[in-house]
């Protein structure tokens, strides 16, 4: 197994803050892995902490084998990896094209990038119909696909997702769900951080637990849906979501 | 015996010889008079004439000027203050920039340092009224032609009004206008468009008082300040309100603009009456060129009145031929402001500023004495009584005078002529 | 008060406004991209126009000519600017921000004047003394439209160009824009550069006409920030618009009512906006 991504034992913080306290784990190329765990755990932060937004205080990231632990965010886009915020990070007064275009910012304006934006349209339809349309103008569902198509402008290495479905209605999560596969049907590899674990155990191929910045559980998606211990300490009992 | 006769005689030789000496220290070698002028800022023009004109009469006090030899001139002939043993006039300047604060500061400083027996300034009617406390606080003597009203309604002891005031000077319009009436020019209404400080508020609030005392309402008044670039919306008033009369008090750079906007809207008035300000300034004539005509102004001095004083033409001629231009109302007040304080100093035998003021108070100088067309002598308020004006207009690009008759080198053109015939 | 008087007015005041909307679109921009107010706006004005009325008296140069030169100059001042002062009070309290520009409003003015004396000079151009028929100045109809070409290359640079694109991008999400790789820093400096060149263009437009003297940004900066209010801080579209409004509140006001008090109803009309409608005429966040 190749792996795009390995973080060891990894340790950030947020001033006094301890948030994460020796994270570890890896994701080979092409893999959907997804990371779990309560409010708190450190999941968001460790992706900030893989996109370059905190450097880590302790511990190693490597993006194939090259050490990117405390580059900051330019940088580590040349290097493929790009990283979907948690909140809504479009430029609402720039159309979806204009989005689309800024996510090739770092890239030279080639044919290249005009035929990643079709493609990307072409993979999010609903977009490609309103792209002269302004972001701010769009609906919840229709935002997330935006910005995980301009994610993909970048033609990461990796594809980092912060609670992608967060605030969407059932319909639209599994909307996005499928979005997701497609995408790593295109060979990309993505780590998806979620709250809604049972879908996005449903989904990936392998997934992490993180509680109290540091790595509980490992297993493969599968596994970990089935395991009585994992959903009564994480998934509840028979809830669906949340 | 013989020691007491020694001693005593030793004692008085001591005593002459102390007195001799104390005598000799308090006759000056020279003069200080200091000069508060707008050497730069928005007029330095102006303030370059004044400081000739005061250099050109201390020069002819203290000796220099041959041609002035023989005249009825205050100074001609002398060699510096004749009842101080020929000491000299010595002149100090300082900028006051054109503004109020900077002339106060550098008014204290010239105080301070040089110690002047007199001063004069400052030209901007501003400025003099942000000096007069300082020149009172120190009591130095001081003369100016600033025709602000209020600085003689004040009390102020050490200032007094060479010129005319604002009274004065306007007075000179209401006869002009009761001239060319006779003459059957007709108008309709009176407005006024002035800078908005000492100067130009004063002159307006005194026009319209004459006006009101003569039964003529002022129809409309427009002040604006100086540091505005645009002057459309004031001359579209004025047009719109069919301002025939104008009386206008600007300086250099506002002048021009307005004259500038005047044509590029259109608007001719009859009558532009200036108190004097941009139309003194060469400046003014080298930026307008044809445009600057026909306006006329209050006017003190003409070189033309050298008919009926030959002096000046002599006088002139010489200024003319150390400065390259004719004298004009500026360099001929401050020429009279020095004259009126050596009389002072003359009179007053001593260069002690309290003893000057107590002369000043009584000056009292015939029109052949000095350049400007009036006497100059003071009333309880230091206003000088003597003082008048004559109206001038610019013709051909030259300020003639044209008001009263028996001072006029040419006829007054009225109206004045519609921008399109120009 | 007639009709044509009227008119008059309003064309006078667009003239007028032609310019203040270029100064509008100076301030707005740093306004929009950062957040910061840049009160040395009309000093960076006035020193272009002294720079224009050097080139001119030193080298005959007309001022309409030296509108280029003006703009690359102001461009490396603006930059400069960031580098030295701007780039290292942004990471303060806004206080320092603002007492920052202030401090530079000071230095600029105080400069000026003891280097150049507080005379009126003023620098002859081709244009500086013609009509033209609507009875407006050569001067002011050049300064007019040199403003539009000015104001409409700087928005055909924000819509079209990449690096106009980031700048906008980074007035919307200063983060999210440094998450796709856009340094704010460095477009900051571009965006300072911008607005001082903008600030040239405009002091070069209107030496033909205007004289320069240390005191003379104010009649630019104080109608410049009610424009930008008029137009919503940060739109930059607005500002322009608001700028030509502004002038014609100047001088048609001032024709209307008193001439006296034609900056009065300028301040008048930014408290009104500003009580009212703080999002400005064209609403909106940043830009």
């Amino acid at each position: 197994m190749t792996s795009v991504l390995v973080v060891d034992d990894v340790h950030a913080s947020y001033g006094r803050f301890d948030v994460l306290r020796g994270v570890s784990l890896r994701v080979a190329s092409g893999e959907l892995v997804a990371v779990l765990g309560p409010n708190g755990a450190g999941k968001s932060t460790l992706l900030k902490t893989i996109a370059g937004f905190l450097a880590p205080r302790q511990g190693s990231i490597t993006l194939d084998g090259e050490a990117i632990g405390g580059l900051r965010p330019p940088a580590l886009l040349r290097k493929g990896i790009a990283y979907v915020m948690q909140r809504s990070s479009l430029f609402p007064k720039m159309t979806i094209q204009e989005n689309l275009e800024l996510g090739a910012y770092v890239r030279e304006t080639t044919d290249e990038v005009r035929t990643d934006i079709e493609r990307v349209l072409a993979l999010f339809p609903r977009l490609a119909e309103r792209r002269r349309q302004r972001a701010e103008g769009l609906s919840g569902g229709e935002r997330r696909m935006l910005e995980i198509g301009r994610g993909l402008l970048l033609r990461p290495r990796l594809l980092l997702l912060d609670e992608p479905t967060m605030g969407l209605a059932p319909l639209v999560m599994d909307l996005i769900f499928d979005k997701i596969l497609e995408v790593r049907a295109t060979g990309t590899t993505v780590v998806m951080v979620e709250q809604n674990a049972r879908r996005a155990l449903e989904v990936s191929d392998r997934a992490y637990v993180l509680e109290q910045g540091q790595t509980r559980v490992e297993g493969r998606g599968e596994e970990l849906l089935r395991s009585e211990a994992v959903r009564r300490a994480y998934l509840g009992s028979g809830t669906a979501g949340r | 015996m013989r020691g007491r006769v020694l001693g005593l005689v030793l004692a008085i030789i001591g005593v002459v010889a102390l007195g001799v000496f104390a005598l000799d220290a308090q006759t000056p070698k020279e003069v200080v008079v200091g000069v508060i002028i707008p050497l730069t800022g928005s007029a330095p023009g102006t303030g370059q004439d004044c400081k000739v004109g005061a250099e050109f009469a201390a020069d002819m006090i203290n000796g220099g000027v041959k041609a002035a030899a023989g005249s009825a001139l205050l100074g001609a002939g002398w060699n510096g203050i004749p009842s101080l043993g020929g000491a000299k006039v010595k002149l100090v300047f300082a900028d006051s920039q054109a503004s109020p604060e900077v002339g106060r500061a550098e008014a204290e400083r010239l105080i301070t340092t040089m110690k002047p027996s007199a001063t004069m300034g400052a030209w901007h009617s501003g400025v003099t009224v942000a000096i007069a406390p300082v020149i009172e606080r120190y009591r130095i003597p001081h003369t100016t032609v600033s025709t602000a009203t209020e600085l003689t309604q004040r009390g102020f002891q050490y200032l007094f009004r060479v010129g005319v005031n604002a009274h004065q000077g306007g007075e000179v319009l209401f006869q002009y206008l009761d001239w060319v009436a006779r003459d059957g020019k007709k108008w309709n209404k009176l407005g006024q468009l002035h800078e908005d400080t000492a100067a130009g508020v004063n002159f307006a609030n005194a026009i319209e008082e004459m006006a009101k005392a003569r039964g003529i309402t002022p129809a409309l008044r427009v002040p604006y300040s100086r540091e505005q670039a645009n002057m459309d919306s004031e001359i579209l008033k004025l047009k719109s309100a069919g301002i025939d009369v104008l009386v206008q008090t600007s300086y250099t750079s506002d002048g021009i603009i307005i004259r500038k906007t005047m044509r590029k809207l259109d608007y001719a008035p009859a009558l532009i009456f200036s108190q004097g300000g941009f139309d003194d300034d060469p400046k003014f004539y080298e930026a307008m060129g044809d445009d600057a005509n026909f306006g006329s102004k209050r006017q003190l001095w003409s070189p033309a009145l050298s008919t009926s004083k030959p002096i000046l033409k002599a006088i002139n001629d010489e200024f003319r031929r150390r400065n390259g231009r004719d004298m004009n109302d500026n360099s001929v007040r401050y020429f009279t402001n020095v004259q009126v304080i050596a009389d002072a100093i003359n009179r007053a035998r001593s260069a002690e500023p309290s003893a000057i003021q107590k002369a000043m108070v009584g000056t009292d100088l015939k029109a052949e004495q000095v350049l400007l067309v009036h006497g100059v002598k003071f009333d309880e308020k230091h206003d000088n009584v003597l003082a008048k004006a004559m109206v001038a207009q610019v013709l051909d690009r030259q300020l003639k005078i044209v008001f009263p008759a028996e001072a006029a080198t040419a006829k007054p053109v009225w109206p004045i002529p519609a921008w399109s015939t120009r | 008060m007639t009709a044509e008087i009227v008119l008059q007015s309003v064309v006078s005041g667009l003239m007028f406004g032609g310019v203040i909307a270029l100064v509008a679109v100076g301030i707005s921009l740093i306004w929009g991209v950062m957040d910061v107010i840049n009160f040395a706006y009309g000093e960076y004005l006035m020193w272009a126009m002294y720079l224009t009325f050097f080139l001119y008296a030193g080298a005959g140069l007309d001022p309409l000519v030296s509108v280029p030169v003006n703009a690359l100059v102001l461009f490396a001042a603006g930059v400069l600017t960031y580098r030295l002062v701007i780039a290292r009070v942004m990471r303060g309290p806004i206080f320092a921000q603002l007492l920052s520009t202030f401090g530079l409003f000071v230095l600029l003015r105080y400069a000026a004047w003891l280097l150049f004396r507080p005379d009126d000079r003023q620098a002859q151009s081709l244009v500086s003394n013609g009509v033209v028929e609507l009875r407006v100045s050569t001067g002011e109809l050049v300064a007019f439209v040199g403003s539009v070409l000015a104001t409409t290359a700087l928005f055909w640079f924000l819509t079209w160009t990449k690096t106009g694109k980031a700048l906008r991008a980074v007035a919307q999400d200063r983060e999210a824009a440094l998450a796709l790789g856009i340094e704010p820093d460095r477009l900051y400096a571009i965006a300072w550069g911008i607005s001082a060149a903008a600030a040239g263009v405009a002091g070069s437009l209107v030496s033909s006409f205007m004289y320069v003297n240390p005191l003379v940004g104010d009649v630019f900066l104080l109608p410049g920030f009610a424009a930008v209010a008029l137009g919503g801080f940060g739109n930059v579209y607005g500002a322009f618009a608001g700028g030509l409004v502004i002038g014609v509140v100047n001088v048609t006001g001032g024709t209307l009512t008193m001439p006296k008090v034609k900056l009065a109803l300028v301040y008048l009309v930014f408290l009104a906006v500003l009580f009212m409608r703080p999002r400005g005429l064209f609403g909106g966040r940043r830009q």
